[in-house]
C-alpha cells in the first residue's frame, strides 16, 4: 500500500496504533498467530508469518514461561485463523486461545483430531473462546486432569463419534473453572456424549468455585447425563446457573452426587423415566429450575403454597 | 526443558491451589472454636508498662 497517498505521517501513525493495540491486548505477553492455510509454517509472529499448527503456537507460548518466577504468568495470546486443525492438543498455560471466524459455518476454527481428546492436560490460567472441538473416538472432547483458573467460553463441544462418546468436558479436580455460553452438539452418527460435563472426583478432589452458566447442553446420548459431579468431588461454591439441558430417554440433566452445587434457573428436558435434577443436597440449593420430564413440566424445587 | 518437563511443572504449580482447599475441607480446621487461643498474660504487659 502506498501510505504516502493518505498523507504525511499516516504510515507512522498506523504502525503506532497497531503497536498500541498489541500492547493493549497483551501488555505482558506475546501474541502468536496460527493459520492452517498458510502452507509453510513460520515463526508465528504475524498473520503473514503464522504457525501452520496450533500445537506449535502452544509450544512457543509455554516456552516463554519462567516457572521459578513469581508471578510466573505470561498472559500470552494465540489467535487461530478459520480452518480445520487435525490436532490433539496439549494445554497452553497462562494463555488465551482464540478462534477467529464464525462458529456454525465453514469459516470457523475446528479442532478435529483423528483420534484422542481435542485438548488434554492441565488447565492452568487458560482462556479458550470461539473454537469448535470435535472428538472422533471415545475420548473426552476436552480432558483435564487438574483444571484451575480456566475459562471455556463460546465454544462448540461436538460428539463426532459413530458410537457413543464419553465426556464433553472432563475434569478430575478443578477450582475456578468457568464454562460459559458453550453448546454441546451431536456430530456424525447422531449419537451423543454419555456426559456433557464430568467432574470425576476422588480423594481430595474438587469442583470448587466452578461456574457452569448459560450453556446449551444438547448432544447427549439417550439416557446420558448433562452435568455430573461425583460424590467425592467437593463442589463447594460451585454454581450451575441458567443452562439449557436436553437428554432423551431416562437420562439426568444435573446429577450432583456431592450435593454442594447451587443450581438456579436451569431449564431441563429429559425423556421418559428421566430425572431432571438429582442432587445429594436435596432442595436446599435449588431455586427456580424448570423441568420437563417426558412432557410434564414442573419447578424444582416445587413452589410452596402460602 | 522438554514438553514433558513443562507439563510436570504446570501440574506441580496447579496442585498448589489445592493445599488451602484441602486444609479448609478438613472439619477440624473449620472449627477454630475447639482450639481457643491461649489467654494473654497481662502480668508481663503490666510489668512492661511500669518500666516505661
Amino acid at each position: 500500500m502506498d501510505w504516502n497517498r493518505l498523507g504525511p505521517g499516516v504510515q507512522k501513525n498506523v504502525k503506532n496504533s497497531i503497536t498500541e493495540l498489541r500492547n493493549f491486548i497483551a501488555p505482558n505477553g506475546e501474541i502468536f498467530y496460527v493459520d492452517a492455510g498458510i502452507g509453510t509454517t513460520r515463526d508465528g509472529s504475524s498473520w503473514g508469518n503464522a504457525f501452520l499448527t496450533v500445537q506449535e503456537a502452544i509450544t512457543a507460548s509455554n516456552a516463554l514461561i519462567d516457572w521459578s518466577a513469581d508471578p510466573w504468568l505470561v498472559d500470552n495470546w494465540i489467535f487461530i485463523a478459520p480452518g480445520e486443525y487435525a490436532e490433539a492438543l496439549t494445554c497452553p498455560y497462562s494463555a488465551h486461545m482464540i478462534g477467529m471466524g464464525v462458529l456454525g459455518t465453514d469459516t470457523a476454527v475446528e479442532i478435529h483430531p483423528a483420534e484422542g481428546a481435542c485438548l488434554s492436560g492441565t488447565g492452568l490460567g487458560l482462556h479458550i473462546e470461539n473454537i469448535r472441538f470435535e472428538v472422533t473416538d471415545a475420548s473426552p472432547a476436552i480432558d483435564f486432569g487438574i483444571c484451575n483458573n480456566t475459562m471455556i467460553k463460546g465454544c462448540e463441544i461436538v460428539c463426532g463419534v459413530a458410537g457413543t462418546g464419553t465426556h464433553g468436558i472432563s475434569t478430575e479436580t478443578a477450582t475456578h473453572l468457568v464454562v460459559v455460553e458453550n453448546t454441546w452438539q451431536y456430530g456424525g452418527g447422531g449419537n451423543g456424549f454419555d456426559y456433557g460435563i464430568y467432574a470425576a472426583g476422588g480423594a481430595d478432589k474438587y469442583f470448587h468455585n466452578c461456574r457452569v452458566e448459560r450453556n446449551e447442553i444438547l448432544g447427549i446420548a439417550s439416557g446420558g447425563t448433562g452435568i455430573y459431579i461425583a460424590a467425592d468431588c467437593t463442589a463447594s461454591e460451585a454454581r450451575i446457573i441458567d443452562n439449557v439441558i436436553y437428554v432423551a430417554g431416562a437420562g439426568k440433566g444435573i446429577d450432583d452426587n456431592n450435593g454442594n452445587s447451587l443450581c438456579i434457573g436451569n431449564r431441563i428436558v429429559v425423556g421418559s423415566g428421566g430425572d431432571a435434577i438429582e442432587h445429594a443436597g436435596g432442595n436446599a440449593k435449588l431455586l427456580d429450575n424448570k423441568v420437563n420430564v417426558n412432557g410434564t413440566v414442573n419447578n424444582e424445587p416445587d413452589i410452596a403454597n402460602d | 526443558m522438554d514438553q514433558k518437563d513443562i507439563a510436570r511443572m504446570a501440574e506441580e504449580k496447579a496442585l498448589e491451589a489445592y493445599e488451602d482447599l484441602t486444609y479448609a475441607a478438613t472439619p477440624s480446621n473449620r472449627e477454630p472454636e475447639k482450639e481457643p487461643e491461649p489467654e494473654p498474660e497481662p502480668e508481663e504487659e503490666e510489668v512492661g508498662e511500669d518500666e516505661d
